[in-house]
């Protein structure tokens, strides 16, 4: 295995004569956190659910940790995934539906109980994980979801949108996780719209368009790319890319 | 009001309708063959209505006496089913927020009604109509069609209103009562549940009131004189236009027009119901806790295998949230009818309730985690998927977790048929039978729920939010199920003739085998190829082809049946009808697999012959008359026995015009009707996952022992020999179909190959 955990040529998803990701080349260096930006419907989430094996490309080639998406068997010990939605199981508790994924996973239930408490507790949920998680708020369920995915220890982790709809604080550990994560070795593929998010996590941002990647580099060069060479926010950056048109900076914006 | 506002919101919740019922191709397709299978029934019910009439017609008072006693339990009984499916649609429609906000509520309530009553018109009430056109048709009076469409129409509007109102206040009254919300939902469904059981109870004991069980004669079910209930009186508008219609009597009037006033007295009791369900608190007093309730979780202990922690894994959810697991209310209902329909005779009752149970036992087995395994993960699928645990453990777990529910009550219930005099040996056979029948159940309903996943979260008697099953996927589970159970248990119990009991065990074994085996792969695809083309499966395109034999073997006896019983022709012309009818059978069963399957007719591989594909014909041909050669001299050289087809004895009885118009029927409906079947559905289904040579042997492996039951009558060696024979004669027109790649070709040469032989029979009688 190279240095690359993601490799993308030519990806591409069709349905009918829609195209949802066309053409896609990604290379996303093994321990690194790759910000997948892009606004709504731009294909991050097919993306996503090609490089995680749930959904066959119309064309083009991938591979994860090394191995071909086509081969599922040989992608899916390597992967985690958390969709927009956590799926978690109404009538378990987080302690039980993590237990439960983890035997899943085949990992030995002894072994894992400590892992799934020192998770449970950078996220703040210790106390919280006997109770059902229907009674979980959005923000808690989003945590658990998030602890699902990293809880075999997967090479390339996969979240999507791992943030949405949190208050500040539980924002704040589930970057916090990812963060750390990433400093243990984890690739973290991070698709959002959030862009402080990726601004203070990500090494690379790729922006996605209506299933194009139309700018690819680090957050400082997405940043400076502007026209006149002028330092913009990355959201003036991301706003201009994916408008096509150049968005006045704001103290030249008209008031 | 504004009336273009009512019907637009009308109009919408019935474009949902069909969204949500007819949207899938694989359920028109199915609900199509349900219909094409049950055209006895439908026959049957239309001859009677048709005999009625015709009774009407010849003055037989009988008929108003039965129609003015029996008119009020009906009409409750859509009452009750109306109460039952009053928040269906009244308190779960689309853009419920936008149209709250914005709509006024009076034409808010109409829109929806409207909505409801043009569904129970065409659910209900259309096939009413057609009866009602078959009973005036009897009668000899379009005066009786005009006035029983209207008084039928009237009614039923009238009580499905009726029972929204009294739906509506029921659950007005629930939510009076202080109790946590789930709790209130389950006493719901257990007052559903009983309401229905008590109906049915009532309706027995009414049933049973003055009269014996043995002597079901008229005057037992409806004395002479007035009903018991005045309402009866309404029945007399049903025969307007007949000799039975005793004129505008005061009664008749009286009964009019309370139906009459059901209607707006309906409208305004909902008008009023509706606003304070809908705009009620949804933060109902909540008992302190119930949200919070803390140290629920358990650890999963020890599991031998990981089968063994899905299992737990199900069974916890279940009990933690029962009421997931609404829709068996929808069994309770039907098996506590059973029991109650022996509530007058304690004897019977005892029988009745270990047979409710035995049933109850087999259909739960699939009923209770089979139905919906893909919707009830939900997003969880993905999980799964990615998990290191394989496919088949979910699948596997699900089966267990129902025999573990379903197999204790086979055992209760056959236990009590024992006790209720059913004779000990007939109940271990019973028994075991139906406890065999247990995991089929359950692989059955994981496969329909395979093919048929609900996805949409809906309600089910709109009582917890959950994502229930597909009605059609439910309806077909018990049915066929339903169908094994009862067919094995006459064919073990009771004493039909040797014949009949190998036919139908016979039947009752393959078919579960078909359907057992063919679900789980199915369901296991479903789990493994999640989001992917499923892998190629010989086995199961093997069971698929002989499933889909089987099925055609049925609806071609109950085309061909119908045909018989209810179109006046007999001799050569009702021999053709039935012929025909048969084919037509199989020719459905074709048209719904290339439908449902969304594989479209092309691949059936239908072409015009060029060149090349006559003269594949011509050594197809000659193969397969030397096959017939062959067989001869191996007849009447060695001596070996064969089988008479049964066509051979009708030829014998009805002499050679019948020779005759078989050489036509064998050219223009065998020969393309089997073909389509044989070679265009099985053979080429096969050859997606099989190498074609492969596909052509097991395809012909199929047709030959589809012809079973016409040599049945023969013994085991001359069975063989003529089967033998088919499986040749089948690879010969498999190969000229493989070969030309077109079903036409292969029709023809097995068309003129039957016809050849009736022509020389027909010779040979001249």
């Amino acid at each position: 295995m190279d240095d690359t955990a993601i490799r993308t040529t030519g990806l591409t998803k069709r349905y009918g004569d829609v195209v949802a990701v066309e053409d896609l080349d990604l290379a996303v260096p093994s321990g690194s956190v790759y910000g997948f930006l892009g606004p709504n419907g731009a294909g991050k989430t097919t993306t996503i659910e090609m490089l995680t094996t749930l959904l066959v490309p119309t064309s083009g080639t991938a591979t994860v940790a090394g191995h071909d998406v086509a081969d599922r068997d040989a992608v899916k010990p390597h992967v985690g995934y958390l969709p927009d939605e956590p799926p978690l199981y109404d009538g378990f508790s987080a302690r039980e539906q993590l237990a439960y994924v983890a035997e899943l996973h085949g990992l030995d239930p002894d072994a894992v109980a400590d892992r799934i408490e020192t998770l449970l507790g950078r996220v703040g949920l210790t106390d919280d994980a006997d109770r059902l998680v229907d009674t979980y708020s959005q923000g808690m369920r989003q945590k658990v979801g998030l602890v699902q995915a990293v809880l075999h220890d997967p090479a390339v982790v996969f979240l999507d949108e791992p943030t949405n709809g949190l208050d500040p604080r539980a924002a704040r550990e589930v970057v916090d996780l990812i963060d750390g994560l990433a400093a243990e070795g984890t690739t973290v593929f991070l698709s959002t719209h959030i862009l402080s998010v990726v601004e203070e996590i990500a090494d690379t941002v790729g922006v996605l368009h209506d299933g194009h990647l139309v700018a690819e580099g680090a957050v400082e060069s997405l940043r400076r790319r502007a026209a006149d060479g002028s330092e913009r926010t990355l959201e003036q950056a991301f706003l201009e890319i994916t408008d096509g048109e150049a968005i006045p900076a704001a103290e030249d914006a008209p008031r | 009001m504004n009336v273009d506002r009512v019907r637009a919101i009308a109009r919408a919740e019935r474009r949902r309708d069909r969204h949500r019922y007819a949207a899938s191709r694989r359920q028109r397709a199915l609900l199509a063959l349900a219909a094409v299978v049950f055209l006895p029934v439908v026959g049957l019910l239309l001859l009677g209505a048709y005999r009625l009439g015709q009774g009407v017609a010849g003055g037989d008072t009988a008929v108003r006496q039965l129609a003015r006693w029996y008119l009020p339990g009906s009409a409750l009984l859509f009452v009750f089913l109306g109460a039952l499916n009053a928040g269906r649609r009244l308190l779960n429609f689309a853009a419920e927020p936008l149209l709250l906000t914005a709509v006024p509520t009076r034409e808010l309530v109409y829109g929806l009604l409207v909505a409801d009553a043009t569904s129970w018109v065409l659910g209900l009430v259309g096939p009413a109509v057609v009866l009602v056109a078959a009973f005036a048709v009897g009668a000899g009076s379009p005066v009786a069609l005009v006035a029983g469409v209207l008084a039928l129409g009237l009614l039923s509007v009238a009580c499905l209103l009726t029972g929204i109102a009294v739906g509506l206040a029921a659950r007005v009254l629930l939510r009076r009562v202080p109790l946590s919300p789930s709790t209130r939902s389950v006493l719901g469904t257990v007052g559903t549940v009983g309401g229905a059981l008590m109906a049915g109870g009532a309706g027995a004991l009414i049933g049973a009131g003055g009269a014996d069980a043995q002597d079901l004669g008229l005057d037992a079910l409806a004395p002479t004189g007035p009903p018991p209930v005045p309402l009866g009186y309404y029945a007399d508008w049903l025969l307007v236009g007949t000799p039975l219609f005793e004129g505008v009597t005061p009664a008749a009037v009286g009964s009019l027009a309370v139906v009459a006033l059901a209607v707006p007295l309906a409208v305004g009791a909902i008008h009023r119901l509706l606003p304070s369900l809908w705009y009620a608190d949804p933060a109902l007093p909540t008992p302190e806790g119930e949200a919070a309730t803390g140290g629920r979780g358990r650890s999963w202990g020890r599991h031998r295998t990981r089968t063994g922690l899905v299992v737990a894994g199900l069974f916890r959810r279940a009990v933690r949230t029962p009421l997931r697991y609404a829709h068996v209310a929808y069994y309770l209902i039907v098996v506590g009818l059973l029991v109650v329909g022996g509530v007058t005779n304690p004897e019977v009752l005892v029988l009745m309730t270990g047979g409710a149970l035995v049933l109850l036992g087999v259909w739960l087995a699939g009923g209770l985690f089979g139905l919906n395994p893909v919707g009830e993960e939900g997003a969880m699928l993905d999980q799964l998927v990615l998990s290191a645990t394989p496919a088949a453990t979910f699948v596997r777990a699900r089966i267990v977790a129902g025999v573990v529910v379903g197999a204790p009550l086979v055992a209760v219930g056959t236990g009590l048929t024992v006790v209720g005099g059913l004779a000990p040996t007939d109940g271990l056979l019973v028994g075991a039978l139906c406890l065999a029948l247990t995991p089929v159940s359950a692989a059955a309903a994981l496969g329909l729920g395979t093919l048929y996943p609900g996805t949409e979260p809906g309600t089910v008697l709109d009582t917890a939010e959950t994502v229930p099953p597909e009605t059609v996927a439910v309806v077909a589970h018990a049915g066929l199920t339903g169908a094994f159970a009862v067919l094995g248990v006459v064919g073990l119990v009771t004493d039909p003739g040797l014949g009949v009991r190998v036919f139908l065990l016979g039947t009752v074994g393959v078919g579960a085998v078909l359907l057992g085996d063919g679900g789980y792969r199915y369901a296991v695809a479903g789990v493994r190829d999640y989001g992917r083309e499923r892998a190629p499966d010989p086995v199961f395109a093997l069971e698929l082809g002989a499933g889909l034999a089987l099925v055609g073997l049925v609806a071609a006896n109950s085309v061909s049946l119908a045909a018989l019983a209810f179109l006046p022709l007999s001799g050569t012309p009702g021999f053709v009808l039935a012929f025909v009818g048969a084919y037509a059978g199989y020719a459905a069963v074709v048209a719904t697999y290339v439908y449902g399957s969304g594989r479209g007719w092309r691949w059936l591989g239908l072409r015009w012959p060029d060149a090349g594909d006559l003269r594949v014909l011509g050594v197809g041909l000659a193969a397969s008359f030397g096959v017939y050669a062959a067989l001869v001299g191996a007849v009447t050289v060695v001596g070996l026995p064969v089988a008479q087809h049964s066509l051979g004895r009708d030829v014998a009885a009805g002499g050679p015009g019948v020779a005759l118009v078989l050489v036509a029927l064998s050219v223009l409906v065998v020969g393309p009707v089997e073909e389509l079947l044989f070679r265009g559905v099985v053979q080429r289904r096969l050859a997606e996952t099989v190498p074609e040579s492969t596909a052509v042997g097991l395809a012909a492996l199929v047709f030959a022992l589809a012809h079973l039951p016409v040599y049945a009558t023969a013994g085991p060696v001359a069975v063989a020999v003529s089967l033998g024979t088919l499986v040749v004669l089948g690879a010969v027109w498999g190969w000229v179909y493989a070969r030309t790649g077109s079903v036409v070709p292969a029709a023809l040469c097995h068309g003129c190959y039957n016809g050849a032989l009736f022509g020389v029979a027909y010779v040979a009688l001249l």
